[in-house]
């Protein structure tokens, strides 16, 4: 599973459509948000993370520069084509079984995770742990750089990495992890610091 | 994901997402509500509707936050409801937490050493937060009702006052508790009373809804509709 959140949204004209397919979507355990005309977009600004959106080619083709403008933070945006007929190939289809249908938008949340697997290690690398224990000893980002002889544009890019592995953001936080896992030792830290 | 309107009851409302009891609480709408429905209860407690609806709908769903229909929504109404929120922060949510690690501390003496430190790091953050609620109090939000009387009455205010802007005072406090419930559900070995410690992460994480919340009205609402109020009076002042 990926850390990042993966939103699904569908837009369609029809109510009765957007209604059956959010049944659909929900038994993946995402709560879809629903879009009937482009108006709505208005009412869910700021979307970050993954998106998917399940759109009919005409709506897509309208609005396509609009959404990608409208969600310029998400990280990716994943069309899937919605159609009502039998021609369609790859996207998903009114006349899917909801198996079918979970199985498309399932992919397509995969196929996130593998671009996050790709760039990440789940895992924290030696010289992350080398860069965690100076952070928990209380260096500035400075004194690790020239600590481990690399630049502070490099220690920098490691302390975001490891935050992001370990969803733990601040020092206090990745003091109290370094202890947990006995990267240091708790004699070693200031407990004045974990703040 | 719905959408509630006024003609919703409460008590469908709330069957639907029991979360938003609290809300109702700082709106003063009080339990025994029978069957009334959003726009009978708003009546009853001289409350807004528009502005209560968009305060129960933006709890509710964390991505429907429709900025544009929130353009009315009255300063005096904001500022009342935050100083609720932060009243139930003050009096029932912070101390449950800290009822609720008091009582793993002492069940658990073989890992104390390591509790102890962490329930240093969440006392730090109780104070640093009551703080910053305790500014806002006494500082912030005096200052923009007095504006907000100033601009209404039409006697001049002045120009500089200075952005409203805490967007990363927020974050940064709330990374803080965030941290604090990582460590425990994530990384710290399994403590005695598997339901003490479920009680502890599920007081967090309404707590972090709450505060997060909290930030997206003063952030996307209040201090929008400050500097524009600002912006629009010292316009009309240099006619």
């Amino acid at each position: 599973m990926t850390n990042k959140k993966v939103h699904i949204i569908l837009f369609n004209r029809s109510e009765t459509i957007l209604k059956g397919l959010y049944s659909i979507v929900v038994e993946l355990g995402i709560e879809p948000i629903l879009i009937k005309s482009v108006e709505d977009f208005f009412d869910y600004p700021h979307l970050l993370g993954y998106l998917i959106i399940v759109i009919p080619e005409d709506l897509l083709e309208e609005n396509q520069a609009f959404i990608e403008n409208h969600y310029d933070k998400a990280d990716t945006i994943k069309f899937l084509i919605f159609s009502n007929n039998y021609s369609s190939t790859d996207n998903i289809n009114i006349n899917d079984s909801v198996e079918i249908i979970h199985q498309k938008l399932q992919q397509g949340i995969s196929s996130f995770t593998d671009e996050e697997i790709q760039n990440h290690t789940p895992e924290l690398t030696p010289r992350e742990i080398d860069v965690l224990k100076l952070v928990a000893l209380g260096y500035t980002n400075k004194e690790i750089a020239n600590d481990l002889f690399i630049s502070t544009h490099t220690a920098i890019s490691h302390r975001k990495n490891i935050s992001e592995k370990l969803g733990i953001k601040t020092i206090s936080g990745l003091t109290m992890y370094a202890v947990i896992k006995q990267i240091i030792e708790i004699k070693d830290i200031n407990t004045d610091n974990l703040k | 994901m719905s959408i509630f309107n006024a003609q919703h009851k409460i008590i469908e409302i709330i069957e639907h997402d029991c979360d938003l009891l609290p809300v109702l609480h700082r709106f003063g709408i009080k339990l025994g509500f029978g069957d009334i429905t959003v726009a009978q209860a708003c009546t009853q407690n001289n409350i807004d509707s528009g502005f209560f609806l968009g305060i129960l709908n933006v709890y509710h769903s964390e991505n429907y936050f429709p900025e544009h229909k929130f353009t009315h929504f009255k300063i005096t109404d904001i500022v009342a409801y935050l100083v609720e929120t932060h009243k139930y922060y003050r009096e029932y949510i912070l101390p449950e937490i800290e009822r609720l690690f008091n009582l793993l501390i002492q069940q658990n003496s073989n890992q104390n050493e390591i509790l102890m430190l962490l329930e240093r790091m969440f006392v730090n953050f109780k104070k640093e937060y009551y703080k910053h609620i305790e500014n806002e109090e006494k500082q912030i939000f005096p200052l923009i009702l007095e504006l907000n009387r100033k601009v209404h009455s039409g006697i001049p205010i002045q120009k500089n006052l200075g952005d409203f802007n805490f967007v990363n005072i927020h974050s940064q406090l709330d990374d803080k508790i965030i941290d604090i419930k990582n460590l425990l559900i994530k990384y710290l070995p399994p403590l005695k009373d598997a339901n003490n410690c479920n009680a502890f992460a599920i007081a967090i994480f309404r707590f972090e809804k709450d505060i997060k919340d909290h930030a997206r009205i003063e952030e996307r609402i209040l201090y929008p509709r400050v500097n524009a109020l600002i912006l629009n009076s010292t316009a009309s002042n240099d006619k």
